[in-house]
């Protein structure tokens, strides 16, 4: 690859307080994100996925504290940049959908007029130019009736095109990435499939990096080029989605993928459970965060924090275990294959 | 291959959960409010006993600044402010207590009632919109021509016009708990209702309840002082900080410790007694309690 | 068909909102059975009168019109001490675990109440029945004394699973049980559910917007869609043989489970209308990629197509149901 990519996250921290009662919500976090793709941040409640985003915006509240080896948009450094040059970038460069559109919007604003002042916040246009270029935007994701939807007040939209209006929103200076916090999750089936298609075809046409946050892993598979898994703070999986699905190389991720029911196969048989429940990052967790709850465990997870370290192309998985699992699981394999031989 | 499913009960749930969140120790705010109250409760109970000649005249002592002799100075009749300051501490808390006592009493009825059964609601509202409409003052005056002046008359012309918005708060707190899971759920399990109302709502409606109970307590104190101030309160035989206030009044340029005494210590114990409501909001909602047990 | 009695039978039941010029027709006549031990799922999209339908059953709600009989007695006009006594047999287990649990009391207290309500043996035994409940939801004894929120969500959803099996009812009525957990708790609750139901025999009605998770374990689908009941029938069937296109398309919106399976997006367009101001003729009409004259004219009744299927659309069965098969069955 010639050049940087896009987005550049090295070993990001972020603790929230200080001394020994301090949160580490997210630690040593590191991903890049290429112009055009997807990179799915998969996690459940108080894995860091959605505190990692709003870092990367610069999005986190005064009580935490970030720090970074590399924070850098397509090689600008966003760490100690000023906060003038960071709400330049916000927006611009990158903007962000939430869950629920309906708190992200103002009440008290009409659509067309809310995503006009989000472009005469970064360019030097006219009114009129901007409430064109609104217009531009409402058709493009797709909005029936666009030029009445213009002067609609968000309560008069329902969540799918609430969430639809977000998009041309943030869509509306053409980013070079969007990230998406869960953009589906407070919606139907049938719109969630119309929302992320809609994300899909944008990022075509505008040539747009998305890093889709979710804890579905329905919409991973939809959407994701690259994945990186969380759990408990920290990225214990990353790689290629296809590769990640067809073979999780962390006892989590194929716990994860066991867990979730197939309506394809309908069998009454029972679903695979990861025992225990999910951790509350309030405390050091002394080596593998996962080690109470995996079927793999040894002594020794519970001892030494395992590091992520590559695997094979561009993946990457952080169990101490990785070398003993894999042999394992190919010696599971190969005696099949002989039998298939003899 | 997925990791072995978790078979046998108990499997999934043996992480213990973590121990309830016992004592926390209280502010520097809550520590004072709390020897405040105590010191002048104790004063309210004792000072009577101990000094029974709080309206003799002396009018040889007139008007005396504070000093050795008079701690905080006399009036216009010569009485002893402190004396006549210590035994009206009584009366003022005597109808803080009642008043709030009173009120949420009456207001949980009420608002309960209001809240739960929807058939009663318009009509009981609308009556306590009423009450809320009557100007304390003016029932006082009304009260006190009807029936004489007194400690009670002064409890009751307080606590109409106040019962109406603690009615009010536990309405709209019933009215939000009882559109909970939990309240459904109880009616799913057979729950009668009377049942439902008192271990379900009125439980998780102490919180507020107490609080709002404390601010009627320092309103009403206020209350008291001001309807004493305007000669529609207490009787002046009973001292009370609000009457001695009253005097103080036509000789604030003369004697202005007669009303600064009774009125710093009425300030003092409102802040106090709203200091202590404040904490006690902060501790019985479950969910504060919950963030700051983390 | 077994001969035994229905545990609940809903007949034609309504719930409308609002004057009754211009109602919300939250419910519009819907009609189920649910024989002992079996599970009947009730899918549809946020709107559409799934919850509503199930509080009409356990009579939180007045229905507006219709009967409901539980374990074959009619309780559609019961009240007081009648209905109390008859509510025991329907249990629920609500979706928000943080909400359905009364914060002030502990968990013996939560799991207790139904058995003091009804005097379920003498005191001291209801204290070993509690622990013995907790047991079966896989919680140890000392969580009896714990509150609410020293529990995790998968925990709390379990104290609920646990209450509603105290008066051991004949139906439990579970309402989006598992949609407000993590995904690797999920999996916990729904393995619990099944094995309880597997083991006591009890019935249940699935309330779930996630097709997913309900054609795991429910024998039976229901498909509603604006009030009204679009496709009922066999689980296996309704998922592999979709015959209504909403089904089709509830289908079709689920997220492949595997990278290598996405194929270009069939979408629904628009969103459901407003159920106070529903379409004419059929419900679906107007999102319905098949819809002709008929189906924007007359409204189409609920007809069996055998294998225990009913349809409500006119076009049923569809010609190219066996097209799109291959899509739903890997």
């Amino acid at each position: 690859m010639i050049g940087s990519p896009l987005l550049d996250v090295a070993n990001l921290s972020v603790t929230f307080g200080s001394g020994p009662a301090a949160v580490r919500a997210a630690v040593g976090v590191s991903f890049t994100l290429e112009a055009g793709r997807t990179l799915c941040l998969v996690g459940e409640s108080g894995s860091g996925k959605s505190v990692t985003a709003l870092a990367v915006m610069g999005l986190h509240g005064k009580g935490a504290h970030v720090a970074a080896d590399r924070l850098a948009l397509a090689g600008e450094s966003l760490t100690g940049v000023s906060p003038a040059r960071l709400a330049a970038i916000r927006g611009r460069e990158i903007s962000m959908i939430f869950q629920n559109p309906m708190s992200s919007l103002n009440p008290a604003f009409t659509i067309g007029y809310q995503i006009a002042e989000a472009i005469r916040l970064h360019e030097a246009v006219d009114k009129a130019a901007a409430r064109r270029r609104a217009l531009d935007m409402l058709e493009h994701v797709r909005i029936p009736d666009a030029r009445r939807h213009l002067d609609s007040y968000p309560h008069a939209l329902s969540g799918g095109m609430r969430q639809r209006a977000m998009v041309a929103m943030a869509l509306a200076c053409r980013p070079k990435i969007l990230i998406a916090d869960e953009p589906t999750t407070a919606l139907d089936v049938t719109v969630q499939a119309q929302i992320l298609d809609l994300i899909e075809t944008l990022q075509r046409e505008f040539a747009t990096a998305v890093l889709l946050i979710t804890h579905d892993l329905g919409v991973v598979a939809e959407m994701a080029d690259e994945v990186a898994v969380m759990y408990a703070g920290r990225i214990v999986e990353k790689g290629p989605a296809a590769a990640l699905f067809d073979a999780p190389a962390h006892p989590y991720t194929e716990g994860l993928l066991a867990a979730v029911p197939d309506h394809r196969s309908a069998r009454k048989e029972r679903l695979s459970e990861i025992p225990g429940n999910v951790p509350v990052v309030n405390r050091e967790i002394p080596g593998c965060a996962f080690a109470p709850r995996c079927a793999r465990a040894r002594p020794v997870c519970a001892e030494r924090s395992p590091r992520l370290e590559a695997i094979a192309a561009g993946r990457a998985s952080a169990c101490l275990r990785r070398a003993e699992i894999e042999a394992e699981r190919a010696g599971h394999v190969l005696p099949c294959r002989e039998d298939r031989h003899a | 291959m997925a990791p072995a499913p978790a078979s046998g009960p108990g499997l999934a749930t043996t992480v213990p959960a973590p121990r309830r969140v016992a004592f926390r120790r209280p502010g520097a705010a809550v520590i004072a409010g709390v020897a405040v109250l105590g010191t002048l409760v104790v004063i309210a109970v004792v000072a009577p006993l101990l000094i029974h000649d709080y309206v003799s005249i002396n009018t040889g002592a007139r008007l005396l600044p504070p000093g050795s002799e008079h701690w905080f100075g006399t009036d216009h009749l010569g009485r002893d402010i402190f004396d006549r300051t210590m035994v009206g501490s009584r009366n003022s808390l005597v109808v803080g207590a009642c008043v709030a006592l009173a009120t949420t009493l009456l207001g949980v009825l009420f608002g309960l009632v209001a809240g739960y059964f929807r058939v009663v609601d318009s009509v009981l509202m609308r009556a306590m919109d009423g009450m809320m409409a009557i100007p304390g003052v003016l029932l006082a005056i009304a009260l006190v021509s009807l029936l004489g002046g007194g400690l009670w008359t002064v409890i009751v012309a307080i606590t109409v016009p106040e019962v109406p918005r603690t009615a009010r708060l536990v309405r709209s707190v019933v009215l939000t708990l009882r559109e909970l899971p939990f309240v459904t759920a109880a009616i799913s399990v057979g729950t009668s209702t009377p049942k439902i109302l008192l271990t379900h709502i009125l439980p998780n409606a102490v919180g507020a309840l107490t609080v709002q109970a404390t601010y009627v307590c320092a309103s009403a104190i206020i209350a008291e002082a001001v309807l004493s101030f305007l000669g529609v309160g207490t009787p002046p035989d009973i001292p009370s900080w609000g009457n001695v206030m009253a005097v103080g009044r036509q000789y604030f340029q003369l004697a202005p410790w007669i009303i600064g005494f009774p009125g710093v210590l009425l300030s003092v114990l409102v802040l106090a007694i709203n200091t202590l409501g404040d904490s006690l909001r902060d501790r019985l909602d479950p969910h504060l309690a919950r963030r700051s047990g983390l | 068909m077994p001969e035994a009695v229905a545990v609940l039978e809903v007949e034609d039941v309504v719930r409308h909102y609002g004057p009754p010029r211009r109602p919300v027709r939250a419910v519009d006549g819907i009609s189920l059975t649910i024989r002992p031990g079996e599970t009947v799922a009730l899918v549809g999209e946020s709107g559409c009168g799934k919850s509503t339908l199930a509080r009409v059953i356990l009579r939180l709600e007045p229905p507006t019109h219709g009967r409901i009989r539980l374990d074959g007695e009619d309780i559609t006009e019961l009240s007081g001490a009648a209905l109390r006594d008859r509510r025991r047999l329907a249990q629920m287990v609500f979706q928000d675990p943080y909400a359905s649990l009364d914060p002030r009391m502990t968990v013996e207290a939560i799991v207790r109440e139904p058995l003091d309500n009804y005097r379920v043996g003498a005191p001291e035994e209801r204290r070993i029945c509690v622990a013995a409940l907790l047991r079966r939801v896989g919680l140890v004894e000392e969580f009896a004394e714990r509150f609410p929120h020293e529990l995790s969500g998968g925990q709390r959803q379990r104290v609920g699973i646990a209450r509603a099996l105290a008066l051991q009812p004949k139906i439990i009525i579970a309402d989006e049980p598992v949609s407000a957990l993590d995904v690797s708790i999920r999996a916990q609750v729904i393995n619990l559910l099944m094995d309880i139901q597997r083991e006591l025999g009890v019935a249940m009605l699935f309330v779930s917007h996630d097709i997913g998770v309900v054609a795991h374990l429910s024998h039976r689908i229901c498909v509603m869609y604006l009030g009204r009941m679009m496709e009922t029938g066999p689980t296996e069937t309704i998922i592999r043989r979709p015959q209504h296109p909403y089904t089709r398309a509830l289908l079709d919106a689920i997220p492949v489970s595997h990278p290598s399976l996405r194929r270009p997006r069939r979408l629904l367009e628009g969103t459901p209308p407003s159920p106070s101001n529903p379409p004419q003729g059929c419900r679906f009409h107007p999102r319905c990629g098949f819809a002709q004259a008929c189906c924007r004219s007359a409204m189409p009744e609920l007809r069996s197509l055998g294998g225990g299927t009913s349809v409500a659309c006119h076009l049923a069965p569809l010609a190219d149901a066996s097209s799109t098969q291959g899509d739903h069955v890997q």
